[in-house]
């Protein structure tokens, strides 16, 4: 028992000693770290405050945990170091701001961002900037429309730099509401060109149309039913969006509150999802102009291809893209069968592409079908010519 | 064995990093240049003289018992306290080495002469051989980075690690574009590492041949 | 989620934690001439690294920030590590004599393994949260099983194999580590 006691003692000893030691270096060296932390950032702090005497502040103040760093500038205001996380989860969006002594914003400098470029970036450039710089501490600031994630994720940082500032200051702030959303009015009338609306197919009433969301996604789809020029319902069969960010905006909630909708109605967007709610937007308005019995600027042709094929008597021509160019095909039909078929491709690579010119035509006409199979090593050729003959039997039915 | 031989052994035969394989981790992460290795080989040595002379300082009136804790504790503080004087007073060269200067705690040349050394010889001696041991490491750091950073950036700079003013730069332009950058990387390391452990295992083995010869 | 698993990744294979890094090189070097043993060590210091890191991760955040000496980190961490190491010897031994036949040897060499400490204190240094702490102290050591497997399946190849005298063993072996950096620095763009 005595031995255990004088283990722990000594063991408490040795502790308490280097402890000591410790706590002694600590002090000494703390203060030289700090006014290196400082030299460090001092370049990016002269940028708002030239010429001024800075000193570190505690950021304990702040609920959010956005600010990072608070620095006072001497006699002309304080600066806050804030990182948000917008649109792109893996890289935060780093800015500076400066707010004078009196509450005006005067410096908003954005660091380092990886938002998406022209979309979320945009909050780095001046045109955001300017909304910021000459604000109130009591101002509210609007977040950028199409820019909607990374945006707010600023200006929720920009308030919680807004809230330190009045516990450092002791200047009271209002809590400010969440960041104020402007909301764009889109009406159906508007130019949804851009996203390409196509109606697909007209089933009485209901109209399948194709759009496109964000750039550069694939189109969804929409089956529109439209009576009397007013929308009766909407659903979504194709998503070709950004899954996790577009959703919302074809979500039944969302979806349904465009029923009743007219050619001149106003719609809301889905914030956050502003790029595929266009899309429904554009598929709406392909619906209601095509009821309308306006053409679109889409082709609603529902067979694709007819003006492809030009028939005399019996004998119908039709091309299609094979290889090297177009390839024209001409079938003479007597009744349903197949007669004769001529293959004309000069542009088809010779010894390759031309063995299908040579050889289909006679298993075509054999088989009486266009299902036949195709010329190996020369499927593209090939599946031009069946194409192009599946195309005129079809037409001549 | 004597003083002097005790404390030239670290360098060849006692090589703590080529001839014993101690302290690997960092000899192999930071020698990619010879600044880091000067600072990190000067870090250790300091520690190691300092933690051999406490310990043995306190060796008779350490409980056997309880040792290994009581190292650790002195081992702990002695590389913290470092830790922040470096960052105080050596910024760049803290932000180099990083997390391998609170990695010193378990090099296991420090422990592992504390154990075998410190702890049942006299305070001088223990420190002897701490700065024979550390030198010996540096030595060590210092060829490693030698080869690696010429290899790789065709040149070898020296530092002050006070104000960061270049004191030495030796660069052979004319082979600028022959540089293998690989050298600077985790590859370089082992590739370099291991060319010196073999010639050291020749160089080891040399004498003790020679021994034998006489012998016959 | 997805976030986490690429997490997962790099830790394993871009920044694998000896191959880039260089911590366990002692072991490495160590207990990778046979394969058993190298799987041992590897289940074994991912089994360490785990429970030091969670218990230091809380005796950080729990105790050390609200007291304000932060500085005593280093203090804390090994000796942390060191009493679970010989805790958990203790454990095993006691309750499952055939584990501490298999493991047993490998636990006391751990306390010097440097990967320990430096994911106790990675974990803290990258401010991880808790779940982000679970992975990162299971990914770490995962990545070191792997290439502690890997190699002490070339070393038992090697051992075998015609090498000059002054090559033997250790630095064959660093030269076969070496081709092996360079094969998993082909991972660097996969995350």
């Amino acid at each position: 028992m005595k031995k255990i006691i004088h283990l722990t003692v000594f063991l408490a000893v040795v502790g308490a000693l280097s402890a000591g030691v410790l706590s002694y270096v600590n002090d000494l060296t703390a203060p030289i770290i700090e006014a290196q932390k400082l030299a460090a950032v001092k370049e990016s702090l002269e940028v708002l405050y030239p010429g001024a005497n800075f000193s570190e502040l505690s950021t304990e103040a702040d609920e959010t945990g956005l600010v990072s760093a608070a620095y006072k500038a001497e006699g002309k205001g304080y600066i806050y170091s804030v990182q948000v996380v917008g649109y792109n989860s893996s890289t935060p969006i780093d800015f500076m701001m400066s707010i004078d002594n009196d509450g005006t914003i005067s410096g908003y400098v954005v660091l380092t961002q990886q938002e998406t470029n022209g979309i979320g970036s945009r909050v780095a450039d001046d045109e955001f900037k300017n909304t910021v710089v000459g604000k109130g501490i009591n101002d509210s600031i609007s977040t950028l429309s199409g820019a909607t994630v990374s945006s707010t994720a600023v200006v929720k940082g920009i308030n919680a730099a807004k809230a330190l500032f009045g516990a450092q200051a002791g200047v009271s702030v209002d809590t400010p509401s969440d960041p104020v959303v402007t909301t764009p009015v889109y009406t159906l009338s508007d130019d949804y060109s851009g996203n390409s609306a196509t109606v697909v197919s007209v089933d009485g009433n209901t109209y399948t149309v194709t759009s496109t969301g964000f750039p550069g996604n694939s189109a969804n789809e929409y089956a529109i039913v439209v009576e009397n020029g007013a929308i009766v319902s909407v659903t979504n069969t194709v998503f070709g969006d950004t899954a996790g960010i577009g959703n919302p905006a074809v979500s039944e909630d969302a979806l349904s509150s465009y029923v009743g909708a007219t050619l001149t109605s106003e719609v809301d967007a889905v914030s956050g999802s502003t790029f595929t709610s266009k899309s429904v937007f554009a598929a709406l308005q392909a619906a209601l102009k095509n009821a309308a019995g306006e053409s679109t600027d889409a082709d609603t042709d529902t067979g694709a291809s007819t003006d492809n094929t030009t028939v005399e008597g019996d004998s119908y021509t039709a091309t299609a893209f094979g290889f090297g160019g177009d390839v024209t095909v001409t079938v003479v039909l007597n009744g349903s069968d197949i007669v004769d078929v001529k293959v004309v491709g000069d542009k088809e690579t010779s010894g390759i592409g031309t063995n299908a010119i040579d050889k289909l035509p006679a298993a075509i006409v054999a088989a009486d079908s266009a299902d036949v199979d195709v010329v190996s090593g020369a499927t593209i050729t090939s599946t031009a010519i069946l194409e192009a003959v599946q195309e005129i039997l079809d037409q001549a039915q | 064995m004597n003083r002097k031989e005790n404390f030239i052994a670290g360098f060849v035969k006692e090589n703590p990093v080529f001839g014993l394989y101690l302290g690997l981790c960092s000899a192999l992460a930071i020698s990619t240049t010879l600044d880091n290795a000067i600072g990190m080989g000067l870090c250790v040595t300091l520690i190691l003289t300092a933690s051999n002379m406490i310990i043995s300082a306190i060796r008779k009136i350490t409980p056997d018992e309880i040792r290994i804790p009581v190292y650790i504790v002195v081992i702990a503080s002695l590389v913290s306290a470092v830790e922040m004087l470096m960052a105080a007073f050596m910024p760049q060269l803290y932000a180099n080495l990083g997390v391998f200067i609170s990695l010193i705690v378990v090099n296991c040349i420090i422990l592992g002469r504390a154990e075998a050394f410190a702890s049942k010889n006299g305070i001088l001696d223990s420190a002897l051989d701490g700065i024979g041991m550390g030198l010996g490491y540096t030595f060590s750091l210092l060829l490693i980075s030698f080869v690696r950073e010429f290899l790789a950036t065709a040149s070898w700079t020296i530092t002050n690690p006070f104000n960061n003013q270049v004191i030495l730069h030796v660069g052979l332009s004319f082979l600028e574009p022959f540089k293998i950058s690989m050298f600077s990387t985790s590859t370089g390391a082992f590739l370099t590492f291991a060319c010196f452990a073999a010639l050291f295992a020749v160089l080891k083995n040399k004498p003790a041949k020679k021994e034998k010869k006489e012998a016959k | 989620m997805a976030e986490l698993f690429s997490m997962a990744i790099a830790a394993v294979l871009i920044n694998n934690i000896i191959l880039t890094k260089f911590f366990g090189m002692c072991p490495f070097l160590g207990v990778s001439k046979k394969t058993s043993s190298a799987v041992g060590m590897g289940v074994a210091v991912i089994f360490v690294i785990m429970g030091a890191s969670i218990i230091t991760y809380f005796l950080y955040h729990g105790v050390l920030v609200t007291l304000g000496i932060e500085y005593m980190q280093l203090i804390t961490f090994i000796l942390v590590i060191a009493s679970f190491v010989q805790f958990t010897e203790m454990f095993i031994k006691k309750f499952s004599p055939a584990l501490y036949k298999s493991l047993g040897i490998y636990l006391p060499l751990i306390t010097t393994n440097c990967a320990v400490l430096y994911v106790a204190k990675d974990n803290i240094t990258q401010n991880y949260g808790f779940v982000e702490m679970l992975v990162n102290s299971f990914s770490v050591p995962l990545g070191f099983l792997l290439v502690l497997y890997i190699f002490s399946c070339m070393r038992e190849r090697l051992d075998t194999a015609d090498t000059p005298n002054a090559w033997k063993g250790n630095p064959v072996a660093l030269v076969a580590a070496a081709l092996m950096a360079l094969a998993f620095s082909g991972f660097a763009g996969l995350v």
